[in-house]
């Protein structure tokens, strides 16, 4: 396949937005676990109930994984706008190619993290949904009532 | 760059199953053997030569590799997952900015019938009306050039011609484009409105 001055330019326009994208993300990324460590540790290292401890625990969890999550995507970007970078550099269709598939592999991976936070977001609502329907039907509309005697 | 002749993916593989020989305008790699320095005609060189080596060359040179179209394809769907995505949160983002609007003109509405100047409700709801817009008419664009990609990678798998793949690797652009811009609006937005907020 012969490589056009149209193609190399379509990549080497491609490629300031990308790294753009990616040192924002990493920067937000690392704030975001930062502030899953730090309010992990200082909630630990702070004097008080074990309890309160751990209910901050999947706050900061929360923060981790939203940061990891992050963290992997810009690595499939970044791994994309280096294969541009080869790209506009050579020329060569295998470049091209390599770029294509980084390509294809951010977007499966967002497409399927996408998938899974939707839809815990939907079983999320559904289970607070019945929570509530419980504490109206069976709380005389306390919530905490409802709770209370799913545990007993 | 030259259009050259469209050869569908379909019709290589099956000249390819079959050994016949693909018409070549042009090929890019001399099919001349070392030492020769193009002196011998083509024809006795190609009967002399490897023919399977030759065909590959010459298939590879006359269009969009399959590897690449493979990726492409790969890419589409969830490219249309993410498009769908977008149009949805343009309509939501349509819904709550024409939502704030009807608070706006209620609250303008609740005034006093003599007074003229408008209440800082009703501006404070347009202003955030008008980022939601921004963002319906952001979600949008990017929901369409995403449409735009796969409706180019379809019509590059169906012709196999680096023409079409022109405008599938310029759509592309387009989508980082429009992406990394939304992301500097935003950021610009966010910094006037903790200005404005201080």
């Amino acid at each position: 396949m012969k490589t056009s001055a149209y193609m190399l330019d379509a990549m080497r326009g491609t490629r300031p937005w990308i790294t753009f994208i990616c040192v924002l993300g990493f920067l937000g990324a690392f704030i975001t676990i930062l502030a899953g460590l730090l309010s992990g540790g200082m909630a630990f290292l702070q004097k008080g109930e074990m309890g309160e401890k751990l209910a901050v625990l999947p706050v900061a969890l929360l923060f981790l994984i939203n940061g990891g999550i992050a963290l992997y995507l810009l690595t499939r970007l970044w791994a994309f706008g280096s294969s541009i970078g080869q790209f506009s550099e050579s020329g060569a269709t295998s470049a091209l190619k390599q770029g294509l598939a980084q390509h294809r592999q951010f977007w499966k991976a967002w497409g399927i993290i996408t998938i899974v936070l939707m839809s815990l977001n939907v079983i999320a609502v559904g289970i607070l949904f019945f929570l509530g329907m419980l504490g109206w039907a069976f709380g005389g509309g306390e919530f905490d009532a409802a709770a209370i005697q799913l545990i007993q | 760059m030259a259009r050259k002749r469209h050869v569908p993916v379909k019709k290589r593989a099956k000249k390819k199953a079959s050994g016949e020989a693909p018409a070549a305008s042009t090929p890019e790699a001399p099919l001349v053997a070392p030492g020769d320095a193009g002196v011998k005609p083509r024809a006795p060189v190609i009967a002399q030569s490897k023919p399977k080596a030759l065909l590959s060359a010459v298939r590879d040179d006359m269009g969009v590799p399959d590897d690449i179209l493979v990726e492409l394809k790969g890419t589409t769907g969830w490219l249309m997952f993410a498009a769908v995505l977008q149009f949805l949160g343009a309509l939501g983002c349509l819904v709550v900015g024409g939502l704030l609007i009807l608070q706006a003109v209620l609250l303008q509405g609740s005034m006093n019938a003599g007074e003229v100047r408008v209440s800082v409700g009703s501006l404070g709801a347009i202003a955030v009306a008008a980022g939601f817009l921004i963002g319906m008419f952001i979600y949008l664009m990017l929901g369409l050039r995403m449409v735009r990609f796969c409706n180019a990678v379809g019509r590059v798998r169906q012709s196999g011609d680096e023409h079409d793949l022109e405008f599938v690797l310029g759509y592309l652009r387009g989508i980082w484009q429009i992406l990394g811009a939304s992301i500097l609006v935003m950021l610009v937005l966010s910094v006037v409105s903790a200005l404005i907020a201080r």
